[in-house]
């Protein structure tokens, strides 16, 4: 079992990855930009971070900036849940650290493949 | 109700730098200049060397006159020894020098008026070489006094070939040397007239064809520049859309597509498969509003939409608005300021709707640290002033006007990640306008904006349709 923090403004979106993960092992907490999903990050620790890029307050690439720039957090696995999938936006995503990304609109048992996938590759803390 | 101004977009790739046309015009102005300045210069040095040419024909014909007689006592040398060795034997006991000095002046004018001018300018040029052939004269004319002066003056016409000799060919070489002179000088003149009167002339024109013909390709250079830029822009447009579309309908068919299949292929409750069809019918309308935006838009900026053209009641629209957004967005007070009197407002109800709830909608989400939001009408003379008030992160001055474009969203770090896809406002604009008002923004940034809408009081009776 994991801990999996993600960060997404969209509320039905948010609603759909809760739905989604309910099935599955991991525990998930839920945040609604970046800046609270970094206070969610350091104070939890997760295994795992999955993050919607265009946010307010703090987008995707700064949260996975801010990640890979604090030690205690840089090793956590960060994936992108995004609607931008354009030419560009994939080499984007390698740039900010990516493990990985999931394009919008998503199956929610890809999404679950997806994160057992990247979860099983991680020692899991805790 | 959002119409549209609920959605995010992509990331910005960054402002197109307008170019600067006055480095283009500084340039233009330094290039004409420097040709003004050229021409000058060209015209000065010309100037200069033809009245150079003009002193040194001026000189030479000077010269001329001073060596004429030099150049001629070369000529009449051979003449002038052989008239000697004629007129020598009668001369032998020449006497009084003075009185042969006068003898020979005698002598010599009257052989000047025996001819024409050419025999009288002979007789001068003899008459200068006095003193070599003082003596040859002076005996000549001792001979002339001693053997009757008139018909020694008149000689025995042997004298009179070399005479004749002599003047033709002076005359000759004079006439000659004045052609060649002439000639020389004409083309001198002539250069003179080219540089003086002609070439300005042809300078002016050619710079003027030069300055039109720069002016032809300046100006088909910009069009052309215009045009590439209205392509590119056209093109980032299009990007633009393409990529907003792409952006903005993922996310409602995320959540179609993931709760469908949540109903499909988990086993649910009932009352659960209800909670998601809802969801799917919520995304399904926020996608088919993203629709209707899109083709509204389009069909007011191309002309193809007819407004209703009924009485409003504007403050009715405001209020109802103004409930709707306390549901949505309580930590936002809306604060209703109603001129009670207002009457005689005609339009499209709907859309007049889409105008307020669009502009407090857009109020909202650019508050986003929340801020009471201040809706107010007001009548001012014949029309009434519709304005939305809030407290938010403002917007630039130079973007006071393009953020009634399409897609001119406010782009700063602030407002970054504030959904929109930024038809809300073109939308106002369109709606506005075509109901006889007109829309504007004002804001100090960082402390809230305020879009005012004024629109035409009109007698309900005196009505016509809004638009064809």
């Amino acid at each position: 079992m994991a801990r999996i923090v993600f960060c997404e403004d969209e509320e039905q979106i948010r609603k759909l990855i809760e739905v989604a993960m309910r099935s599955s092992a991991h525990t998930i907490e839920m945040t609604v930009n970046g800046r609270d999903g970094l206070a969610a990050i350091e104070r939890l620790v997760p295994d795992l971070i999955a993050t919607d890029v265009a946010m307010p307050e703090m987008d995707g690439f700064a949260l996975a900036d801010a990640v890979h720039a604090r030690p205690p957090l840089h090793h956590i696995p960060i994936i992108f849940i995004t609607a931008s999938v354009q030419r560009g936006d994939v080499a984007q995503f390698s740039a900010h650290g990516a493990a990985g990304y999931i394009a919008k609109p998503f199956s929610p048992r890809a999404l679950r493949e997806k994160i057992d996938k990247l979860i099983s590759r991680q020692p899991v803390a805790g | 109700m959002n119409h549209g101004v609920g959605m995010k977009r992509p990331e910005p790739d960054g402002g197109q730098v307008p170019r600067a046309t006055s480095t283009r015009a500084t340039r233009g102005a330094t290039i004409g200049l420097a040709a003004v300045v050229f021409c000058l210069a060209a015209f000065a040095t010309f100037a200069a060397y033809a009245t150079e040419a003009q002193v040194d024909s001026a000189r030479f014909y000077e010269s001329q006159d001073e060596s004429y007689a030099d150049a001629n006592a070369a000529l009449i040398g051979d003449e002038a020894a052989q008239l000697e060795a004629l007129l020598l034997p009668s001369a032998e006991h020449l006497a009084d020098r003075s009185e042969a000095e006068e003898a020979v002046v005698d002598a010599f004018n009257q052989i000047a008026e025996r001819g024409g001018p050419e025999d009288a300018r002979l007789a001068k040029d003899l008459l200068a070489l006095h003193d070599r052939y003082l003596l040859v004269y002076a005996r000549l004319a001792t001979a002339a006094a001693a053997d009757d002066r008139p018909e020694v003056v008149r000689l025995d016409g042997e004298e009179e070939p070399l005479f004749h000799a002599m003047r033709d060919r002076i005359t000759a070489a004079t006439a000659q040397r004045h052609a060649e002179a002439e000639s020389s000088f004409e083309a001198l003149r002539a250069t003179t007239r080219w540089i003086l009167i002609e070439s300005p002339v042809v300078f002016a024109i050619g710079f003027g064809l030069l300055f039109l013909l720069w002016r032809i390709l300046e100006k088909s250079h910009r069009a052309t520049r215009e045009t590439y830029r209205e392509i590119e822009q056209l093109s980032r447009l299009r990007s633009e859309f393409v990529s907003i579309v792409s952006h903005e309908f993922r996310t409602p068919l995320t959540g179609i597509q993931g709760f469908s299949e949540m109903i499909r292929d988990e086993p649910l409750t009932m009352p659960e498969m209800r909670e998601y069809a809802g969801d799917i019918n919520k995304d399904a309308r926020r996608l088919a509003r993203l629709i209707t935006d899109m083709l509204d838009l389009d069909r007011m900026e191309s002309g193809r939409m007819t407004l209703l053209s009924e009485p409003v009641d504007l403050n009715r629209i405001v209020t109802d608005a103004a409930a709707q957004f306390r549901l949505s967005a309580a930590d936002h007070p809306i604060e209703l300021d109603l001129d009670a009197g207002l009457q005689g407002l005609v339009g499209d109800p709907d859309r007049l709707t889409q105008v307020v709830t669009n502009l407090v909608s857009n109020a909202i989400k650019y508050s986003p640290s929340g801020g009471a939001v201040e809706l107010q009408t007001k009548r001012a003379e014949r029309t009434v002033i519709f304005t939305v008030r809030d407290h938010g992160l403002g917007i630039p001055a130079e973007q006071l006007e393009t953020v009634f474009d399409r897609y001119s969203r406010v782009q700063t770090t602030a407002t970054r990640g504030i959904q929109g896809t930024g038809l809300g406002l073109p939308i106002v604009r369109q709606i506005v306008q075509l109901s006889d008002g007109r829309v504007w923004a004002t804001s100090e940034s960082g402390h809230g904006s305020v879009f005012h809408v004024q629109l035409p009081l009109r007698e309900s009776n005196l009505v016509a349709p809004l638009a064809a």
